[in-house]
């Protein structure tokens, strides 16, 4: 791999950050009303720990590809077992991603289009991108994290007229301790923990970059942002906040500066898809990659149209009740099952490697 | 007529990748992308199909962790 082709330790921090916001800029599902942004920095510190596992994890074999770090641990027959895991995982969240995308499109702006048609002109543009390898979506990062950072600030500036210092406070009382904790915990799993799937591009990280600086920076980042986003919906929308699944949105209908600026939650709309997109394409490239190096193939790119297809498939058929189905299952259930995956099996591989000390170094 | 057009091009595309690896003598790999594309089309086409029954996988997950947890 040419140098021009790996990427540096600034392009996975901003990878990271993308990923992060991703769908969670838009759609919190762990609210707990005036003590949101708590929760969320509390998450953060806690997704950080979780991503020093895969970290520690990539550098002790010298960044390989999760898939064949499982094959070494665990060797070819039993490492099946996590390389399904991972490879359903990065499929399912990229059908989560989207099916979230949809919904918030379908709820939120346009009522009367059926939720297809707006995930499937995204995924085509993710499988094109993905395609390309995981450099141009770096560069795609370059570009679209500031302008979506941008738009969070601006949007703190615009909902100053609307802010009311009492809608944060009173902070730590003892009831909301135990739904602090809760939803601490639920900010880790989702978004910080899903960082897993970045077991799959450390491989393409040049040799002098520092990944273990540029994951913490790109999480910490991605932390401050949305406590941020956190922070503001609560000043301006009140109690509201823990009643409402797209915050963000219902906070910027509130702009309205002197009648002229209003109905700026376009500003969100494009925020969720740019984020998304790039959220979405690194599922895919964790996916495609993941299977590709399960069978032994050249290249992972003629899988990822097909895996981008499941994907879709899950995203419209995932839920039997549709949306309100899916805010029980981010919320409740997903806390519960996606540390399988994103906890539980790098921590078991990694415990492995250190008993079976793995890997053995050259004699 | 739309699904139908959205199922040909799919293929079209499956077969030109599926070309491509057989030109570059990937025998092995035009084998495991030519499953790929059938597996993923087959839910594809019965959705496109109007099959409702589809098993909804996160539906399934939640339901399980609801009974573990009961």
């Amino acid at each position: 791999m040419t140098q021009s082709q790996q990427l540096s330790g600034q392009q996975l921090a901003n990878l990271l950050i993308g990923f992060c916001l991703g769908s969670s800029l838009v759609l919190r599902t762990a609210s707990v009303g005036r003590s949101g942004w708590i929760a969320s920095l509390i998450g953060t510190a806690e997704g950080m720990l979780i991503a020093l596992i895969y970290v520690a994890l990539s550098e002790r074999f010298g960044r390989a590809g999760i898939i064949s770090i499982f094959r070494k641990v665990f060797g070819p027959v039993i490492g099946l077992v996590p390389t399904v895991l991972m490879i359903w995982f990065a499929i399912q969240l990229g059908g989560l991603v989207l099916e979230n995308f949809g919904d918030y499109f379908n709820i939120a702006v346009l009522q009367a289009t059926p939720v297809v048609w707006f995930v499937t002109p995204l995924m085509l543009a993710c499988v094109y991108v993905a395609r390309k390898g995981p450099k141009v979506v770096a560069r795609c990062a370059t570009v679209l994290v500031p302008v979506a950072v941008f738009l969070l600030l601006l949007l703190v500036l615009l909902l100053i007229p609307t802010y009311r210092l009492g809608n944060l406070l009173p902070l730590f009382t003892k009831d909301d301790l135990p739904k602090i904790a809760k939803a601490a915990h639920a900010n880790a799993m989702f978004p910080y923990a899903e960082t897993v799937v970045f077991l799959s591009i450390v491989p393409r990280l040049r040799t002098e970059a520092r990944a273990f600086r540029s994951t913490l920076w790109g999480l910490a980042i991605a932390g401050i942002i949305l406590a941020v986003a956190d922070v503001r919906n609560t000043a301006a929308l009140g109690s509201v906040v823990s009643s409402t699944v797209f915050p963000s949105h219902a906070a910027a209908r509130l702009v309205d500066i002197d009648d002229v600026l209003t109905r700026v939650e376009i500003l969100i709309a494009i925020n969720f898809l740019t984020m998304g997109f790039l959220k979405v394409c690194i599922l895919l490239h964790a996916a495609a990659s993941g299977i590709a190096d399960a069978f032994g193939l050249q290249s992972y790119r003629p899988l990822v149209l097909p895996v981008g297809l499941l994907m879709v498939i899950i995203s419209v058929t995932g839920y039997r009740n549709g949306f309100a189905e899916s805010v029980v299952f981010a919320s409740q259930t997903w806390s519960i099952y996606a540390p399988i995956f994103t906890v539980a099996v790098p921590l078991i591989t990694l415990l492995a490697a250190i008993l079976m000390r793995k890997p053995r170094s050259a004699t | 007529m739309k699904s139908a057009f959205a199922v040909i091009a799919y293929l079209l595309v499956g077969w030109l990748e599926i070309g491509q690896l057989v030109r570059r003598r990937l025998i092995r790999d035009a084998i495991i992308v030519a499953i790929a594309f059938a597996l993923s089309l087959i839910p594809a086409v019965l959705l496109l199909a109007g099959n409702d029954n589809l098993p909804p996988v996160n539906s399934l997950i939640r339901e399980l962790f609801e009974w573990i947890l009961k």
